[in-house]
């Protein structure tokens, strides 16, 4: 027996820090859960986020700034998609349903399972802490938040910069790496507190993965009903706030009914009575806060920072029961 | 603790854990020294929830627990030195044995290459067929899956050894080699603290008993003092001979037994409360009246018996 002749001594040799518990564990479960249709997903959400900003900006965008010369210069398709200030963070925006889908994926079990089958005691019976449990598992669910996120706009911003490459490209882009860099960690925080927390909840995979698309699907639901995007609303909003703009006696009422038609061109926007039910959607409070960060205006239907408290709020809560979830198994019999 | 006694490996003092209305362990005092220590109990006797304390998985509602003289609650510098094998068929099945211990390992803080190599040793230590390695843990059978749990918990050389319910699921080749291995580790200065429901699996294990019972300690102690607990209360005697109603009468007649009946044709069952005495009153009795004795046995010589006697009052 090759222990016996170790002599069982105890093992004194260097011991790494809390930190690299929490890495420890999240390694192994993306470890477990690199799967070909994961690693496919993956792949399909770059191309599609990719191709849908490409296709945005070729196809609306580009062609109205060759023909008008866009600002910034010799036009051409080149500068319209590298000048383009919603570039990036449109595409950051259209990732956040991929990368919710992905960290699902991932994270929906890892808690789930590991509270079923009772293997939280081969955590809680070691040198871990909660917090290394809890930080592993979280940054499990982050990696592919951020590998869906920015990631690509890394890597489409660099290879634009390769293009572009002026100082004065960069002074006008300081902000993209930044934001998107803070998005994508805002992003890991909702997605990771929000599938954890669910998944703590649930017990069991399937049943996290259903209560995960569940909550996401009513919410949103909820938010469209009380408060309709633009695109249920537009022609008719959009008419009367023309007529508004029209009709404005005072430069207020008129700033006013600029707001109004802005709000109901933009997806984000819902010109109804009830548009501040649109912060309800996690999606839409998600590019909210994208759009604070990325520094683009955000509609008037979300005042104040009730898209913030959503998204934190909501993941910070989710966390606290996560936080009270990760114990021993007490069994009773 | 007198001079040259060693020093406990565990002491528990006024230990209670309760979950709401339910009590799980109610006011427990014991002192474990090295060795092997059985923790015997029917199920919801309170084991696990003792070992889970101990561990430190686990906070007492009242009371202490000490493990190397130290409160394992919230004490990694402990845990390293603790190991434990869980009751729970936990494993993660779509991992190989090896990597699945060599995670465990590295979560002890052991580079890459230093737990690979251990959990391999550990899982060779603990029998695990090496031709099994590669292949995924959800196809391993019960008793395989046992001996993954007890190689993540010796893998790391502990000092006290947990183990919740070991032997479950092994053959008796397995369970052999199971107590083999306890009793290698014992002997290389591991402390072990083992639990079981059934008796006899530790009895060939170990002398030092712990008996819980509804969430208090019944007894504590080696099988013999444990056993003795027993002469102060009817013990059962068979006696199988070719006139039991006979000997029934005179046995009868001898000091000390309480009770004798004749369940079947040949059989005499005596109830006494000086068992050393009736043995020979027996004795003497079949040499001078010439009885047939075939067989003569005590239902209650086995730890089983006391500890049935004990949980049954």
């Amino acid at each position: 027996m090759p222990i016996l002749e170790q002599g069982y001594e105890p093992y004194r040799g260097p011991v790494r820090t809390g930190g690299s518990r929490a890495l420890s564990i999240a390694v192994n479960a993306l470890r477990r859960n690199r799967r070909w249709w994961v690693i496919a997903l993956l792949l399909l959400s770059w191309l599609f986020g990719s191709v849908k900003e490409y296709f945005m900006v070729f196809v609306c965008y580009a062609p109205s700034a060759f023909f008008r010369q866009a600002p910034g210069g010799d036009a051409a398709w080149l500068t319209a998609l590298a000048n383009h200030p919603n570039f990036y963070s449109d595409m950051m925006a259209t990732q956040t349903f991929w990368a919710i889908v992905m960290g699902a994926l991932v994270g929906a079990g890892e808690i789930a399972e590991d509270l079923r089958t009772g293997a939280l005691v081969f955590y809680l019976g070691r040198p871990v802490t909660r917090l290394d449990y809890v930080l592993g598992k979280a940054l499990a669910v982050s990696v592919p938040v951020v590998l869906v996120t920015v990631l690509p706009v890394a890597v489409l911003f660099a290879a634009q910069a390769l293009f572009e490459g002026t100082w004065t490209w960069f002074g006008d882009h300081a902000r993209v790496l930044p934001a998107a860099a803070a998005y994508g960690l805002l992003l890991s925080f909702f997605v990771s507190g929000f599938v954890l927390g669910v998944s703590a909840v649930a017990r069991r995979r399937r049943w996290a993965t259903v209560s995960i698309v569940a909550v996401l699907l009513s919410l949103g639901l909820v938010a469209a009903v009380l408060a309709p995007s633009r695109e249920w609303t537009s022609h008719r909003e959009q008419r009367e706030a023309r007529d508004r703009i029209l009709d404005a006696k005072t430069p207020e009422e008129r700033k006013a009914a600029y707001q109004r038609l802005s709000d109901a061109v933009d997806p984000l926007g819902s010109p109804s009575a009830r548009a501040e039910w649109r912060a309800l959607s996690p999606s839409a409070s998600l590019a909210a806060a994208g759009r604070d960060l990325f520094g683009r205006p955000v509609p008037s239907n979300f005042p104040g920072i009730r898209h913030w408290i959503l998204v934190l709020g909501a993941a910070a809560g989710l966390f606290g029961v996560l936080w009270r979830r990760v114990r021993a198994v007490e069994i009773v019999a | 603790m007198t001079a040259g006694e060693e020093a406990p490996v565990l002491e528990v003092r006024g230990l209670s854990r309760w979950y709401g209305p339910v009590i799980a362990l109610n006011a427990v005092n014991f002192a474990v020294r090295p060795g092997i220590t059985a923790l015997v109990g029917p199920n919801g006797a309170g084991k696990s929830t003792l070992l889970q304390v101990l561990t430190g998985e686990i906070r007492p509602s009242q009371g202490r627990a000490l493990v190397l003289g130290e409160d394992p609650w919230n004490n990694p510098a402990l845990a390293r030195r603790v190991g434990n094998c869980p009751q729970q068929d936990a494993l993660y099945e779509d991992m190989d044995a090896p990597s699945f211990v060599a995670y465990l390992m590295r979560l002890r803080g052991f580079g890459a290459a230093a737990a690979r190599s251990r959990a391999e040793a550990a899982l060779a230590a603990a029998g695990l067929d090496p031709a099994a390695w590669g292949r995924r843990v959800a196809g391993y059978s019960k008793g395989m899956r046992q001996r993954v749990r007890i190689a993540q918990a010796v893998a790391h050389s502990p000092e006290v050894l947990f183990l919740d319910e070991p032997l479950t699921g092994l053959d008796p080749v397995g369970r052999r080699e199971m107590r083999n291995l306890l009793r290698a580790l014992a002997e290389g200065g591991t402390s072990i603290l083992v639990s079981s429901h059934v008796l006899h699996e530790v009895e060939g294990t170990t002398d030092r008993i712990l008996l819980l019972h509804r969430a208090r300690l019944l007894a504590e102690g080696t099988v013999s003092e444990i056993r003795s607990l027993l002469d102060r209360h009817p013990h059962s005697i068979e006696v199988a001979c070719d006139r039991p109603r006979e000997m029934a009468a005179h046995l009868m007649a001898g000091a000390g037994v309480e009770s004798v009946a004749v369940p079947e044709e040949g059989l005499l069952v005596a109830r006494t409360r000086t068992p050393q005495e009736t043995y020979a009153h027996i004795v003497r009795l079949a040499a001078e009246g010439g009885y047939a004795v075939t067989r003569l046995s005590s239902p209650d010589d086995n730890l089983e018996a006391v500890f049935r006697y004990l949980v049954h009052g």
